[in-house]
């Protein structure tokens, strides 16, 4: 089982590649963040891993074959996605956008049958979902929408998990919850990409982080040599100090910088 | 019972009862395929041009001959031109859905002004008369011979959604969110658009302009059995061949005359239903 990223390139219009030359592999039970400003190409390179955007140039492999020429039923049986804005204009219950999960494993006339059923029940089970089961999806809070997608890639039947930007709007107690649950789920042998703003959230939570600029890896490595002032600086152009304590680093803080005229 | 009525059953009540079901059937499953495809709570099945294309093609052929058949011909013809339009335009810039809407109601407009043009040089006596009446909608006219074309299309159109009910819902998500889940959104929301396109010709060629069915009925289905699909589908098409039909019996009874079908659509249809559902449908409309 692997999904790797090797020297891709991607663009939207024929002047600008939005990635360039982006390597990585996701381990099997790891944790991967991937940090960088507004525009750095986060959501872009989940969508080429997920095999919905095919590459410029390099390749994503998906247990050794291109991604985005693979099946998509097939892929999608592998590889979830959990988008960062989902609003989906009917309000459906909780149980059903889980229950959509399952269509990879569906015909286009086919309907869900008794396994299903049963997938769906055990992915809302194995994240304590299913008092919330009947609830409009559009009526539960921010934190309990990320569980619930979550949840649907558990349905989906999936190992590879990318999550773009699940702890945007929510609180510290939400981005704990979800993250404790990611890493739970990581220990039984899922693997996770997430988007961050929040380098903190890569350090606590995370095993390895990417970070990027403009498209360009600045630094790929553990979470912990990632989140450190020198590259932090090279990608968000802003000075960081670094907060320690005897267990290692905890945290980066900005430092307070006047703006400049450029 | 005598030959008389029994003929009378035969062949014109019971023609007419398929018809009233058929189109009831139709206009309602297509609006409710074309709100939840095109993600748009104001559309119905009309937002695609196909209804003014078929109005245009019947009028078209109304300034030339009565024959009831070339001028449902004329008008399914017409009417599926327009979404082969839309799409032919639609594709060259993406096919979105603000793509497809935005092409639908230009394309509807342009039918309407070529629609004026032949009513304005229509024979104000004879013709535009009769243009006038078969644009008012109704279905007295439903005899055997011109009423399996439509039950065709229904039965395939009907059987082919109530099959894909399910999957319906994942077209109501973004490209994006779908594409993840192994959906190629755009092939199916095509595929799935000239299905209802279809259904939708057959039935104006059929029946003339009736209007509001398309909108109002798949709301109502909403707030009686939720947002999902796999029920919402088999509900509007229950609902709207009932509520034709109802309305066609209407029709044909309340006055000594029949009162076209489309205007005592308009007329009962619209406050019973605004009396009726707009509670529930504040309260559960089934849209965010």
């Amino acid at each position: 089982m692997s999904l790797a990223a090797i020297d891709l390139c991607y663009a939207y219009t024929s002047d600008r590649l939005v990635l360039d030359g982006i390597t990585l592999s996701l381990d099997e039970g790891g944790v991967t963040f991937i940090l960088g400003g507004n525009g750095s190409g986060k959501t872009t390179l989940l969508e080429c891993l997920c095999g919905i955007r095919s590459p410029r140039s390099g390749s994503v492999r998906l247990d050794g074959k291109e991604a985005h020429r693979l099946p998509p039923m097939q892929r999608a049986r592998r590889v979830g996605f959990v988008p960062q804005i989902h609003e989906p204009i009917f309000t459906y219950s909780v149980y059903h956008v889980v229950l959509m999960g399952r269509s990879p494993h569906l015909g286009p006339f086919a309907k869900p049958r008794h396994s299903d059923h049963e997938a769906v029940a055990q992915a809302l089970d194995a994240l304590d979902l299913w008092p919330l089961r009947n609830r409009p999806y559009t009526e539960i809070s921010g934190g309990e929408r990320r569980l619930v997608l979550v949840a649907r890639g558990l349905a989906q039947g999936v190992r590879y998990l990318l999550m773009d930007e699940p702890d945007a709007h929510l609180d510290p107690l939400h981005q704990n919850d979800l993250f404790s649950r990611v890493r739970e789920l990581a220990i039984q042998g899922f693997t996770f990409a997430i988007s961050s703003h929040s380098p903190n959230s890569a350090l606590t939570y995370g095993d390895s982080a990417l970070l990027l600029s403009q498209g360009r890896p600045i630094a790929y490595d553990r979470a912990a040599v990632v989140v450190a002032p020198a590259p932090l600086a090279a990608a968000y152009g802003l000075e960081f100090e670094l907060i320690s304590d005897e267990s290692g680093p905890r945290a980066v803080l900005p430092m307070r910088a006047t703006r400049t005229q450029s | 019972m005598t030959a008389t009525i029994r003929a009378l059953v035969l062949h014109v009540r019971l023609p007419r009862i398929l018809t009233a079901v058929c189109v009831g059937a139709n206009l309602a499953v297509s609006g409710a395929i074309f709100q939840g495809v095109l993600r748009n709570p104001l559309v119905d099945s009309r937002i695609l041009g196909v209804s003014s294309g078929a109005a245009f093609g019947a009028a078209l052929a109304l300034l030339t001959t009565h024959s009831p058949a070339i001028v449902q011909l004329s008008a399914f013809g017409f009417g599926l031109l327009a979404i082969l339009v839309v799409y032919a335009i639609g594709w060259r810039f993406g096919s979105s859905i603000l793509i497809l809407v935005v092409t639908g109601i230009l394309v509807s407009a342009f039918y309407n002004a070529l629609l004026g043009l032949v009513k304005y040089v229509a024979d104000p006596l004879d013709t535009l008369p009769a243009i006038t009446y078969w644009l008012l909608g109704g279905i007295s006219g439903a005899r055997w011979e011109s009423v399996w074309p439509l039950a065709i299309v229904t039965a395939l159109g009907i059987s082919f959604f109530l099959l894909m009910r399910w999957r319906v819902n994942l077209l109501t998500l973004s490209e994006t969110e779908a594409a993840s889940m192994g959906i190629n959104v755009r092939k199916s929301r095509f595929v799935v658009l000239v299905v209802a396109s279809l259904m939708v010709a057959s039935s104006v060629a059929q029946s003339g302009i009736i209007g509001w069915i398309g909108l109002i009925v798949p709301h109502a289905a909403r707030a009686i059995v939720g947002p999902d699909h796999a029920r919402l589908i088999p509900a509007s098409i229950g609902i709207g061949a009932f509520i034709l039909l109802a309305l066609d019996d209407i029709s044909r009874t309340a006055l000594p005359s029949e009162i076209p079908l489309g205007i005592l659509a308009g007329l009962i249809g619209i406050p019973v239903f605004l009396v009726l559902f707009m509670g529930l449908l504040r309260q559960r409309g089934g849209w965010r």
